[in-house]
């Protein structure tokens, strides 16, 4: 397996130094472990600051520049000067992409020893693997997957690698329906309808910085909660399920919570404008939904 | 104030103890040195051990006492620093220095550590030449509880002796002794259960069966030696000039731990589970407080797996790289490692993970955060679980969660509820380092299991508990494999905890503010639970009566049950019976129908047998009519009698005749009379042969559709011989086409091998051709030698050539 061009894109909207600083020592590591594999070649680690507020300033780019030195990546940062969010973060961040592999990642993610290093091993296994998704720890995503080989129905995008050249093929992200979440399980339908898989490398282990309640509920903002929701509700336009939107959008508007409600509303209103997006041919092929989730699911 | 008695050590000295240390460590001959001497306790002894004794001291008064007993003295000054070694050196002149005694003396000194120093130079002179020395110990129990109750009582000698200056317990003694360049190499304390300060005894604290008094000694017990003794008798040898260190300054508040970590982070493994591991310390890399140092206690591990460990924690983060170390642990149960890893670590705080666990980001932070709140508390997060199993896949082996992650363990420390039973997952917590090194909190190792939980409410118990609800570490449990809770049985679990309750429960225990509130709530509970409990024995009472009622209610119910079903089984048979009898009824009916149609057909048959019988009648009155014109014709006749007798005779045979016909008429009526009878019989057999016919119907039909099944599964075999000729056919069709490809590969083959034959001959015809052309080559040559040689007569300017033969020779014997 010869050396690949990587490139790490990561589209950071509420962080602090310390925390992008702890992404980057551990993604420099992993990357230094890729390198020592021989896997890796010309490595570089693009930043898309997409917060309101003042940009990284100079000595915290260079902080990051030098840690990343020991993974052997060139580090960019670019200052959007707004929230994109994420898809269309990373379809900017792609414009100046000369790689051959593309890994996107978030900036809580602290990846594993050897995270970059199995991510490449899965996605250059087979030419029908088209992204291959980190094991995400502390708490894994329930969906299922195949055991041996790996294929799942869709791939996570908070630690997950791609082929440019696909990424390319398939236009990036869909950034005209999606904000910040949906994108992944977009992407990785329309990567399925294009022929190629989807696949769980669970040897490529990385932590996020994820938090519980007291009942071991994952903890999520009522901001994240109205993206999901509205991810849902698109999603079930976009795949041919009319039938879901129209109970999803019924639950959510009777029995959700104010987040949820308002992203009910926020659906009715592109509706009536016209502005949800048109189905996909052959949707029933890969889409599933069922309570929110998009695969089978392992556990609940 | 005076010394009371002392029956703790009746019977022992501090000379006896000293007496013992100088006979084994004191080199055999040579001055005994007795510093600050007083009356010489020492120097009757001396010449026991063979020695020379010569006491020094600054008051003339005993000195001159002791020179009247013919004891060798010298006056010194002992607090002249600067002269004292000169001095020493005088009052021995030259002779061999066989050990130094200091009885009583340090403490009465106030910078000792200059004295010991030069006593030091001293003893270097003489090597083998010991120090023994005897001081108070100022932690002693008595003492200790005393202060505690607000008393110090100085005396004229004993533990307060009113000279003191300087006061020693065990680690002062130590570091005094050790920075003026002191080796100890013998201890002979003089322990006592009760000191000479042990008074007054009705003191509480002083009262052995007090609570207080129980639990200050087991405070005091647990926080280090020398608890009960009484002065600290040791002997020291001079370490070497060499290793004399600049350091010789006191302890000082501030050199210790200034520059420790917050948080020395414990991580027990076996090194069998790398991955785990892996994970363990990548969330370690993942702390948004990274104010840690990590030690990795590898436990009983082999040496390659050993090496695998230090691999692993060489792959992480170069800035955690930094702050983590191995240490290898061998022997021991489960707690030998953890106690282990307490011992190397330096933080100020001490947390455990085994090497499955997961830290969440904020892991140290929280700790930090709650120790900021309550300094010297142990500190308590919240902790989350699930279930993890061994997984292959096609990139290897390793771990997959299995199931959802919950919160069984409470948010909340309770200290009540953890005296029964282990509620704090080891993972979840961080206890003062200070517990272990000050309060002599230690995992125990004969605990085979829950030793973590010994510990936790060993250091609750003093340190108190501050806990947030915020989840911030993970408890995994294996499905299979080795864990804990899967390698012990159910039973060592149950005798551990009633083990751990017992110890607990034998001592005397300091409860945090609010537990009387939980008690008296517990309490409470129980008042409601014994009330619930004779409720609920009322209940059961009645429970019972109803019980017995129910029982006979259901065994009458089923006995109406019993006589139900029997009705409803006589209903079913006479439904049946009705049923039947509805369907003979119809039979009949029909029956009734078809015999009525025969009568039908039959009374017609009879009218027309009438009928026939009418014209029959006809045929007779027809007879009479003509009988009766017969009879007119006989009185026609009659009256021509007269004309013809003959013709009477005549017409009465033609009676007669016609009464024969008439009789025959007869005969012939009861002929169709006979022929209805037999017409009714005939209808009756045909009736018979209906029946007969039906039956034969019915069974006909049974027959068909018997025929029709056996053609439905002859169809069915035969789709599936169908499909199976198909099958069979495609299989063919795949040999045929594989039999096609490897003819057509055998004979691409075939064409091959025929052009390489070819080629082959080609080339053996060309390298034939070469070596024709390399013989004629080598001939000319040859004939050019010979040439050369024969113009030259030298073979020298032949050699070129010859050589060149030589390699055309080689050439040949190597092709063959």
């Amino acid at each position: 397996m010869p050396p690949s061009s990587l490139r790490v894109q990561t589209v950071a909207h509420a962080f602090t130094p310390a925390t992008l600083l702890r992404y980057v020592e551990a993604l420099a590591q992993s990357l230094h472990n890729a390198r020592v594999a021989g896997l890796l070649g010309a490595t570089v680690v693009a930043l898309g600051d997409s917060s309101e507020k003042a940009g990284l300033s100079k000595r915290a780019q260079e902080e990051l520049r030098e840690a990343l030195v020991y993974g052997g990546a060139d580090f960019t940062y670019e200052r959007f000067g707004r929230n994109l969010g994420h898809a269309e973060g990373h379809n900017r961040l792609f414009q100046t992409n000369d790689s051959e592999l593309l890994l996107l990642c978030n900036d809580d993610v602290v990846a594993g020893p050897v995270a970059v290093t199995e991510l490449i091993r899965g996605l250059l296994a087979r030419p029908e693997v088209g992204l291959v998704e980190a094991h995400q720890l502390p708490f894994e995503n329930p969906k299922a997957y195949d055991p041996v080989s790996g294929e799942t129905g869709w791939c996570s995008l908070a630690c997950a690698l791609t082929r440019a050249e696909l990424f390319a093929e398939l236009g990036g992200l869909d950034a005209e329906s999606f904000f910040v979440d949906g994108d992944d399980v977009d992407y990785s339908w329309r990567l399925r309808l294009a022929g190629y898989q989807c696949t769980y490398r669970p040897s490529a282990r990385v932590i996020l910085d994820q938090r519980v309640d007291g009942s071991g509920r994952l903890l999520v903002s009522p901001k994240n909660e109205r993206s999901v929701a509205e991810a849902d509700l698109l999603l079930s336009r976009k795949y041919g399920r009319p039938d879901h939107f129209e109970v999803r959008l019924a639950f959510y508007s009777e029995h959700g919570s104010e987040a949820q409600r308002e992203a009910a509303e926020a659906l009715r209103e592109r509706k009536a404008e016209g502005r949800l997006p048109s189905p996909v041919a052959g949707a029933d092929t890969v889409a599933f939904f069922r309570d929110g989730s998009y695969a089978v699911e392992r556990f609940s | 104030m005076t010394k009371p008695s002392n029956p703790g050590h009746a019977g022992e000295s501090v000379h006896g103890h000293v007496f013992r240390l100088l006979s084994a460590h004191a080199r055999n001959e040579g001055v005994l040195l007795d510093l600050g001497c007083g009356l010489g306790a020492v120097a009757a002894s001396c010449a026991e051990i063979g020695l020379d004794y010569l006491g020094v001291g600054a008051e003339p008064d005993g000195l001159a006492e002791l020179a009247g007993r013919g004891f060798s003295t010298a006056v010194v000054d002992l607090g002249e620093q600067a002269a004292l070694l000169q001095r020493l050196e005088e009052v021995l002149a030259g002779r061999s220095l066989a050990a130094i005694v200091a009885l009583d003396l340090i403490e009465r000194l106030t910078r000792p550590a200059e004295l010991l120093a030069v006593l030091g130079e001293v003893a270097r002179k003489h090597p083998g030449a010991p120090l023994v020395a005897s001081v108070a110990n100022v932690s002693h129990f008595d003492l200790a509880a005393k202060l505690l109750s607000g008393r110090w009582d100085v005396t004229s000698e004993g533990l307060l002796d009113e000279r003191q200056v300087s006061h020693f317990a065990p680690g002062t003694f130590e570091h005094e002794l050790s920075r003026a360049g002191w080796k100890q190499i013998k201890a002979d304390d003089l322990v006592a259960r009760h000191s000479d300060q042990h008074f007054p005894e009705t003191l509480t604290a002083l009262s052995a069966g007090t609570p207080l008094h129980d639990f200050l000694l087991q405070v005091r017990e647990q926080s280090g030696p020398g608890a009960l003794v009484d002065q600290f008798v040791r002997a020291y040898l001079p370490v070497a000039a060499s290793q004399l260190t600049a350091a010789r300054r006191p302890m000082t508040p501030a050199s210790k731990g200034a520059s420790a970590p917050f948080l020395s982070v414990i991580v027990r493994t076996q090194g069998r589970r790398l991955i785990p591991l892996e994970d363990n310390l990548t969330s370690l890399a993942a702390q948004t407080n990274r104010d840690i140092e990590v030690i990795i206690c590898c436990h009983d591990t082999a040496d390659s797996d050993h090496a695998a460990v230090v691999e692993v924690m060489e792959r992480l983060p170069r800035w955690l790289v930094g702050k983590i170390r191995t240490i290898r642990v061998e022997g021991g149960g489960r707690a030998h490692p953890l106690q282990v890893g307490v011992a190397e670590a330096s933080g100020r705080y001490v947390a455990f993970l085994d090497d499955d666990d997961l830290a969440l980001c904020h892991w140290v932070d929280e700790f930090d955060k709650l120790v900021r709140l309550r300094p010297g508390a142990v500190v308590r997060a919240g902790c989350a679980t699930h279930s993890i199993d061994e997984e292959s896949w096609e990139c290897g082996t390793g771990y997959s969660q299995i199931g959802p992650t919950t919160t069984p363990y409470p948010l909340e420390f309770d200290l009540v509820a953890h005296l029964v039973g282990n509620r704090t997952p080891n993972c979840s917590v961080a206890i003062p380092r200070s517990c272990f090194t000050d309060l002599g909190v230690s995992f125990d190792d004969e605990l085979p299991v829950l030793e973590d939980w010994a510990v936790l409410l060993s250091a609750s118990l003093l340190c108190g508990v501050a806990s947030t609800p915020e989840v911030t570490s993970l408890y995994r449990r294996w499905k299979r494999g080795y864990a804990s809770h899967l390698e012990h049985p159910e039973e060592t679990w149950d005798l551990t905890t009633w083990s751990i309750r017992g110890r607990f429960d034998a001592r005397p225990l300091l409860v945090p503010p609010g537990t009387v509130s939980r008690l008296t709530q517990m309490e409470m509970t129980a008042n409601t639970v014994e009330q619930l409990n004779k409720d609920l024995d009322l209940l059961k009472d009645a429970l019972a009566t109803s019980t017995a009622e129910v029982a006979d209610l259901w065994v009458e119910k089923g006995q109406l049950l019993a006589r139900v079903e029997a009705a409803e089984q006589l209903l079913a048979v006479a439904e049946q019976r009705a049923a039947v009898a509805k369907r003979q009824v119809k039979v009949a009916e029909r029956q009734a129908a078809v015999a009525e149609q025969h009568v039908a057909v039959a009374e017609q048959r009879v009218a027309v047998a009438e009928q026939g019988a009418a014209v029959v009648t006809q045929g007779v009155e027809l007879a009479e009519q003509r009988a009766a014109v017969a009879e007119q014709h006989v009185a026609v006749a009659e009256q021509s009698a007269v004309v013809a007798q003959q013709s009477v005779a005549l017409a009465e045979e033609r009676v007669v005749f016609a009464e024969q016909r008439v009789a025959a008429v007869e005969q012939s009526v009861a002929l169709a009379e006979e022929r209805v009878v037999f017409a009714e019989q005939r209808v009756a057999a045909v009736e018979q042969g209906a029946a007969l016919a039906e039956e034969r119907v019915v069974f006909a039909e049974q027959r068909v559709a018997v025929a029709e099944q056996s053609a439905a599964v002859a169809q069915q075999s035969a789709a599936l011989a169908e499909e199976r000729v198909v099958f069979a056919e495609q299989r063919v069709a795949v040999a045929e086409q594989h039999a096609a490809e490897v003819t057509a590969i055998a004979e691409a083959r075939f064409h091959e091998f025929r052009d390489a034959e070819a080629r082959a001959k080609a080339a053996v015809a060309e390298r034939d051709a070469a070596l024709a052309r390399l013989d004629e080559a080598v001939a000319q040559a040859e004939a050019r030698v010979r040439t050369e040689f024969e113009a030259t007569k030298s073979w020298k300017a032949t050699v070129p050539l010859r050589v060149a033969l030589k390699l055309v020779d080689a050439y040949r014997q190597r092709s063959g």
